[in-house]
């Protein structure tokens, strides 16, 4: 993974959200992934397609949601940057997206 | 709505949103699509190049449009391995290749996932494992919408509304499953299952099958003797009987569930939906599921780092060829060559067992969950029911639940029961009865555990215009008499009008799949005698979900 490929790419220790257009995500279905450290659990929004990061980790990290497709979804689910608090984050172009009907989703993040 | 539809129908409600959604797609919403009618690699006959078919069909379009390794690295991020997002497909075709490679671990997961599928159904209420009412051995008084997913047997002893008390064995089965078991295709899918044939959606889904097996009839049949063995008078007998079989077989049953339409996009079927999700544990099962993949994708994003994919050749590939049979043919290469690698660590075997597994609940709890949302509208059952002395009569019945969730449920039961045949001079009618019946069912404890307790409170009423028949063999001597009857005969017994029947029934479901219903009842009468009845049923029936595992010549774990 690198910055040229990741989904968003902020400035370590960003705070921000980012947003899913489809599917939806329960609450404790999103976990952040850093090599090396322990897993953490990540906020949901009660839309289930908002995740909250509250400290963008430096390098490549991921962010693993567990979706739940409901009937009738055929479209894949577009990554988007949410509301960023603190630092500086984008998405990538063109937005990258999570295939329908994949279970769990992943999302890669880029700190730098 | 209702629960009370048997899981296998999900491609029978998929089919009906998956007509309303091509109806309502907006034209050119998915550029992707469009070439994909063109170049489909979902029919390729490589298990890589199927299982990430959309995202080379995607790859491949996005080449045809001029796209680079950089505008289309999203794209790209899903077929290579060192990266997180080509994990889930990674699991399917991994999966595969493990067990066409005879690789136990593999068919273990399939028999671990079915298993774990059974005893997740297990506390439902809607299961007809065993015959119904007009059985000679059976604890079922009403009839009801739901099946087992795969395979049942069912001994049961006790009659409730026939005179004669037997033992019956039942098989259950559906039509679709054993399809799927005969034919090796198990679709690993949930949103995305649009590709099943009409015969498979219409006709085998949701059509399931019993046979039942009369214990205590043995048959007999009639062989030529060659002389006397032993005895000093002699004694002239060209024919005797000898035992065939054990048992008979006393019915055959087909029943066709019907799901409601529904409309996906409607904000009602969304909030049933989201309903159904929490009390299905779709939640649950989604998160377990993301839990066991993250532990593949973690080795897998490690070990292959040193497998990356070398972008700028898929590029190149997609573009010198845009029918994709060079993006087709590097893919499976790569893929082919990392998985080697990727196997040889010794844990991957393991934890995408698991993950097969934890998918199969996923899915499990996703169809119970639209089961739940979209609602059965009605079940229909045919039975040929072949009683011991009696006319063989065919009963057609419409059978319909309401889930009321945690408070049970109710099923309703109304059927005609016709005679096969009338014989020359018959002094009845083609009908032979009309009955309707209730049964609530409720779980009285142990929902979320191993040992479950059920009460089931039934009412059943049949009405006959004529009193039961029944046959008199050829060969019967009259009582009082030592007249034979020559050619056999047929006579009235029993009352015409109605026979009523209640049933109070506990069933305690276990560890294994096994579940043990108890029942009493109380008739006005039974089809042959006057008087009224009290009676016992009890039963044993088995879920069988270790079936792919018997086939695959492995144990489930």
């Amino acid at each position: 993974m690198s910055e040229g490929t990741a989904d968003l790419v902020g400035t370590t220790a960003s705070d921000f959200t980012f947003t899913i257009d489809a599917a939806s995500i329960p609450q404790g279905g999103a976990t952040l992934i850093v090599t090396g450290q322990p897993d953490q659990n990540l906020p949901v929004a009660a839309s289930g397609r908002e995740v909250s990061v509250p400290s963008l980790p430096q390098g490549d990290s991921t962010v693993s949601l567990a979706l739940i497709w409901p009937p009738g979804d055929t479209q894949d689910a577009t990554i988007d940057v949410g509301t960023v608090t603190t630092g500086a984050v984008t998405a990538a172009t063109p937005k990258h997206s999570i295939d329908c009907g994949d279970t769990p989703g992943y999302v890669e993040l880029f700190g730098k | 709505m209702s629960a009370t539809v048997n899981n296998t129908k999900r491609t029978q409600i998929l089919l009906s949103f998956a007509v309303f959604t091509a109806a309502f797609q907006a034209p050119g919403q998915t550029i992707s699509s469009v070439v994909n009618q063109a170049i489909d690699f979902c029919k390729d006959p490589r298990r890589d190049v199927r299982a990430y078919c959309k995202d080379l069909n995607d790859l491949q379009a996005a080449a045809n449009s001029g796209a680079t390794k950089n505008t289309a690295s999203g794209t790209l991020n899903k077929l290579d391995l060192s990266h997180p997002a080509a994990t889930p497909k990674f699991i399917t075709a991994a999966a595969d290749v493990v067990t066409e490679n005879a690789v136990s671990s593999a068919v273990r997961s399939k028999a671990a996932a079915s298993n774990a599928l059974q005893e997740a159904g297990h506390a439902r209420l809607d299961r007809q494992s065993a015959p119904t009412g007009n059985g000679s051995g059976t604890t079922s008084l009403v009839s009801k919408a739901g099946n087992p997913e795969l395979l049942s047997l069912a001994l049961d002893t006790g009659a409730l509304t026939q005179s004669v008390n037997g033992t019956t064995s039942t098989l259950n089965t559906n039509a679709d499953e054993i399809f799927r078991l005969v034919s090796g295709t198990d679709p690993d899918c949930t949103v995305t299952c649009r590709n099943l044939g009409w015969f498979e959606t219409h006709v085998l889904n949701p059509t399931n099958i019993s046979a039942s097996i009369n214990l205590a009839q043995p048959s007999t049949i009639t062989a030529a003797t060659s002389g006397q063995a032993s005895g000093s008078t002699p004694i002239a007998l060209e024919s005797a009987t000898v035992p065939a079989v054990a048992g008979k077989l006393s019915g055959v049953t087909t029943r066709y569930q019907l799901m409601n339409r529904f409309d996906p996009r409607s904000a009602d079927f969304k909030k049933k939906w989201n309903d159904a999700i929490t009390a299905s544990k779709v939640n649950v099962a989604a998160i377990t599921l993301m839990g066991s993949t993250n532990s593949v994708m973690k080795l897998l994003t490690s070990d292959a780092k040193t497998f990356a994919l070398d972008r700028d050749q898929m590029i190149q590939k997609a573009k010198s060829d845009p029918t994709g049979q060079a993006l087709t043919d590097f893919f499976d290469s790569y893929f082919s060559n990392a998985l080697q690698e990727v196997l040889k660590d010794q844990s991957i075997p393991a934890l995408i067992s698991q993950v097969m597994q934890d998918r199969a609940l996923y899915r499990q709890a996703w169809f119970n969950a639209l089961d739940e949302a979209a609602g059965n509208l009605v079940t229909f059952e045919y039975n040929y029911n072949h009683p011991v002395n009696q006319p063989v009569t065919n009963t057609f019945k419409l059978i319909y639940a309401y889930d009321f969730g945690t408070t049970g449920m109710v099923t309703f039961n109304g059927s005609v029961s016709l005679y096969d045949s009338l014989p020359r001079g018959a002094k009845y009618g083609r009908l032979h009865y009309g009955q309707v019946s209730a049964e609530y069912d409720r779980t009285l404890a142990g929902r979320d555990k191993s040992l479950q307790s059920q009460l089931s409170l039934a009412g059943y009423w049949q009405y006959q215009p004529n009193p039961s028949v029944l046959n008199i063999p050829a060969g019967t001597v009259a009582p009082g008499t030592t007249i034979p009857v020559p050619n056999g005969t047929q006579e009235f017994v029993g009352t015409a009008g109605s026979l009523w029947v209640t049933q109070a029934k506990l069933t305690f479901k276990g560890a294994g799949n096994v579940s043990v219903p108890i029942g009493v009842s109380w008739s006005n009468k039974t089809d042959l005698l006057q008087g009224s009845k009290i009676g016992a049923q009890f039963g044993i029936n088995y879920n069988f979900s270790s079936i792919l595992g018997l086939f695959g010549g492995s144990a489930a774990q």
